[in-house]
């Protein structure tokens, strides 16, 4: 019990440290805007930060954070008190020290030594003259103890920690803070009640009379500490005294979405074997009855429908948090550069599946990297070319249809095709420079494993291996990448699923093997007998309609040699609309609802093939874009 | 001197006839039995197809054909060694497949320029341990070629040049 408690309590650590340096970089990038006109309120919450990240370290037992964000709060505390004002010099150590701290925390996470903090820490006190500090401290604890007023008594307080109040700013601290102006806290320990809920337990001693009255604010419940026995029946008739405004959100691990969305999947496999049950049922039921049930079976479906789409929404998260989080490092990376650049970005809003924000971070850096440290010129040539003298660099996301567009474009040097083509020749990755004539073909390159342009000595030089781990991230969520320049800009577009695909495939036989072929993509299912085809030249058509149809056997694009002991009985896919066709293939088997995992590895690319997916067993069976034969493989005209 | 092995000198060892080959068992996820492996249409014949491993779908290559020689049926010995390199995985057939040994640089001498057996661009070394030739694979350069790799079977010592 210990260990599991220990370890959910050191994850909620990480988590509230990670919303607190959120804050606190936000704040910071407020801070650099103008430090000569800090606005209202930056200093007060980087204080707050830091002194909660302090006090959390603290409980956790982490001592290399603790000491960081203490020697972080100090120097807020004079900031914020107007003793000293920011300079740059200041600025730097802050972020540094920021920087420092994260790496700090992180270390912990992932049981790893701990950076070296003597040159910051000393950094850091060399701001503050450190004794000046601690007196004030000492000050304030001072007064606190005089107050004198009457016999000193032990209580007990329980604060349990939520987000919707650390939303408010009521966190341990805070309470810790408060009940110091009371009385002496003796001991605080964290604890877990029966509902496995973390809460922190005070022991204070105070001399105050009415001490309920002075901490009815606050969301704490409070018994006198008397034996254990009684402190229990006391805690029985004892309700909250306070009501908190609760916010709308609540944060939700994504494991236990992934785990409800596969027993949504479990539901409609069942679903679907309910109506295979009903259909084998006709004719032994009565109409009504079988009316009844069917009625029943599409209420099933519909409500299994709406709860899907429930939980693909669910999933979606505005990038925003994705770019604010970039707008620290981007920054960053642009004044290391000594260029003139700034930073637009817009999009805030557009949401995409948690799964894909999460792993866009590092692709859209990279290529943000590549734009800062190649695409935009030093101020000179901008002038020499007539541009404005600061840069831009454009982050942008929209929805258009089912997709999710994200922008990363730059107002820079155009890529010059010639050099990318001459140093693909170098490599071995083309034969000859005619090769490299469209945008398509330099992308293809760029993104090309062997194609580096890790010459200089990037900051963030070590971390993945060039655009060639861009268009693979991309590749495993679905999405492509394009690529626009001229001489005035340089874009590149990533396009993305709105979420990881649920689609609806209709589910084929050809020869052993199955097939699951996208529904959206099949107009109609036709039944056909082998002997009805008429051959045409190369082409063979069946009756349709009104008019005749080209059929292309699946088993002859697929070259596979089938027996021919089959019957002559086939089914055929109708396809497209103007220029439809129909493709052969043994039996429709049922309508199902799949997963689409792509498959991203070179040595798979099959235009035909748009994934795969598991029914469910562990077998993997293929999804076909038949759409694509009308392309190639069909001949259509006569 | 003698140097202290670490991570990067152990190999997993497997053999595809009566050869040994070895790849450094860092650049090895898991080894498993050969399971469901769903045949994929018009790639080259030493594509077996496509597998799950561990939730991702990932190709399964049959290093027997990829180095030329004929198919053999799988038995009870057969085993697939899931190799993961640079964000890519991938599954690779062999025989037979057991050991997972140190072996130390001392032992390993670089392939000669005329190998008849193997194109020398596709091996790292060759090790030798107690007159045992175990021929230690660059699975990157061979995951990453298109070329045809000709293997023509059975390292010798005694075998002059054909």
């Amino acid at each position: 019990m210990d260990k599991n408690f220990f370890e959910s309590f050191l994850e909620d650590y990480f988590a509230e440290c990670d919303e607190h340096l959120t804050s606190i970089k936000k704040n910071l990038l407020k801070l650099e805007e103008d430090i000569n006109n800090v606005p209202k309120g930056v200093y007060d919450e980087l204080f707050r930060s830091f002194h909660t990240i302090k006090g959390l370290s603290a409980m956790v037992g982490v001592a290399p954070a603790e000491n960081l964000s203490h020697e972080l709060e100090s120097y807020l505390k004079l900031l914020k008190s107007g003793a000293q004002n920011i300079t740059l010099e200041g600025l730097d150590v802050l972020r540094e020290g920021v920087r420092t701290l994260e790496d700090v925390i992180i270390a912990k996470k992932e049981n790893k030594d701990f950076p070296d903090l003597e040159k910051i820490l000393e950094k850091l006190r060399n701001l503050t003259q450190k004794d000046a500090d601690l007196q004030n401290e000492k000050d304030d604890t001072k007064k606190i103890r005089e107050e004198k007023l009457g016999e000193e008594r032990k209580y007990i307080v329980k604060f349990f920690p939520s987000k919707e109040l650390s939303e408010k700013n009521i966190n341990v601290e805070l309470i810790k803070q408060k009940l110091e102006e009371f009385g002496k806290i003796e001991k605080v320990t964290p604890k877990v009640d029966e509902n496995k809920k973390i809460y922190f337990e005070f022991v204070i001693s105070t001399q105050k009379e009415n001490l309920e009255d002075s901490l009815k604010d606050l969301p704490i419940i409070l018994t006198p500490y008397k034996t254990l026995e009684e402190t229990e029946k006391k805690e029985e008739r004892r309700e909250k005294t306070f009501s908190m405004p609760t916010s709308n959100y609540i944060r939700v691990d994504i494991r236990k979405l992934d785990n409800l969305m596969t027993i949504l999947g479990e539901l409609v496999i069942t679903k679907s074997r309910l109506e295979g049950n009903l259909r084998s049922l006709k004719g032994k039921l009565s109409y009504q009855d079988e009316k009844k049930l069917q009625e029943t079976v599409k209420s099933l479906d519909k409500y299994l429908r709406d709860l899907r789409e429930s939980f693909t929404r669910i999933r979606l998260v505005p990038i925003g948090e994705l770019f604010e989080r970039m707008q620290f490092v981007i920054k960053d990376l642009i004044r290391e550069s000594n260029k003139n650049i700034a930073l637009e970005i817009s999009g805030y809003d557009t949401e995409l599946d948690k799964y894909i924000v999460e792993r866009l971070m590092d692709p859209l850096l990279h290529i943000v990297r590549n734009a800062v440290s190649h695409g935009i010129e030093p101020e000179e040539e901008r002038i020499k070319k007539g541009k404005d003298p600061v840069g831009k660099i454009y982050l942008r996301a929209y929805t258009s249809g089912d997709n999710v567009y994200v922008e990363v474009e730059n107002d820079g040097r155009e890529i010059d095709f010639s050099q990318v083509a001459k140093k693909a020749l170098e490599l071995g990755l083309i034969k000859d420079i005619t090769e490299v004539d469209s945008t398509e073909k330099v992308l293809d390159i760029l993104c090309h494993p062997d194609f580096s342009t890790r010459d200089s000595a990037d900051r963030a030089s070590g971390r993945g291996v060039g655009m060639a781990v861009v268009k693979q991230t991309i590749n495993e969520l679905g999405g492509k990448l394009f690529l626009k320049t001229d001489k005035n800009s340089t874009c590149f577009t990533l396009v993305l699923p709105l979420t990881l695909a649920i689609i609806d495939a209709i589910i084929i036989t050809l020869g052993e093997q199955n097939f699951a072929v996208p529904e959206s993509i099949v107009r109609e299912i036709i039944e056909i007998n082998t002997d009805d085809v008429i051959k045409f030249g190369n082409i063979s058509l069946i009756p349709f309609r009104h008019d005749t149809l080209p059929i292309v056997y699946l088993s002859e694009v697929f070259n596979l040699k089938i027996e021919d002991n089959r019957s002559k009985r086939r089914h055929v896919l109708v396809i497209g609309d103007k220029k439809a066709f129909g493709v052969v293939v043994d039996k429709v088997v049922t309508l199902k609802e799949i997963v689409i995992r792509p498959i991203n590895d070179p040595l798979i690319q099959n235009p035909l093939i748009l994934g795969a997916t598991d029914l469910g067993d562990g077998k993997l069976i293929l999804i076909l874009n038949l759409d694509y034969l009308s392309k190639s493989e069909v001949k259509l005209s006569v | 001197m003698f140097n202290k092995l670490s991570e990067e000198d152990s190999y997993i060892v497997f053999q595809i006839d009566k050869t040994n080959f070895g790849i450094k068992s860092k650049w090895i996820q898991e080894l498993t039995m050969v399971e469901n492996i769903t045949p994929v249409p018009n790639v080259p014949s030493y594509i077996e197809g496509i597998t799950l491993s561990r939730g991702n779908v990932i190709p399964v290559i049959n290093l027997r054909m990829r180095f030329g020689l004929p198919k053999k049926d799988y038995d009870l010995k057969t085993r697939m060694i899931v190799v993961t390199l640079d964000n890519r995985k991938v599954g690779i057939i062999v025989d037979s497949a057991r050991e997972y040994i140190y072996i130390p640089p001392e032992k390993i001498q670089p392939p000669p320029e005329r190998m008849f057996t193997i194109s020398s661009n596709f091996l790292e070394g060759i090790a030798n341990l107690d007159n045992r030739i175990i021929l230690l694979l660059n699975i990157k350069a061979i995951l990453e070629s298109s070329e045809e790799i000709n293997f023509t079977g059975g390292f010798d010592y005694e075998k002059k040049e054909k």
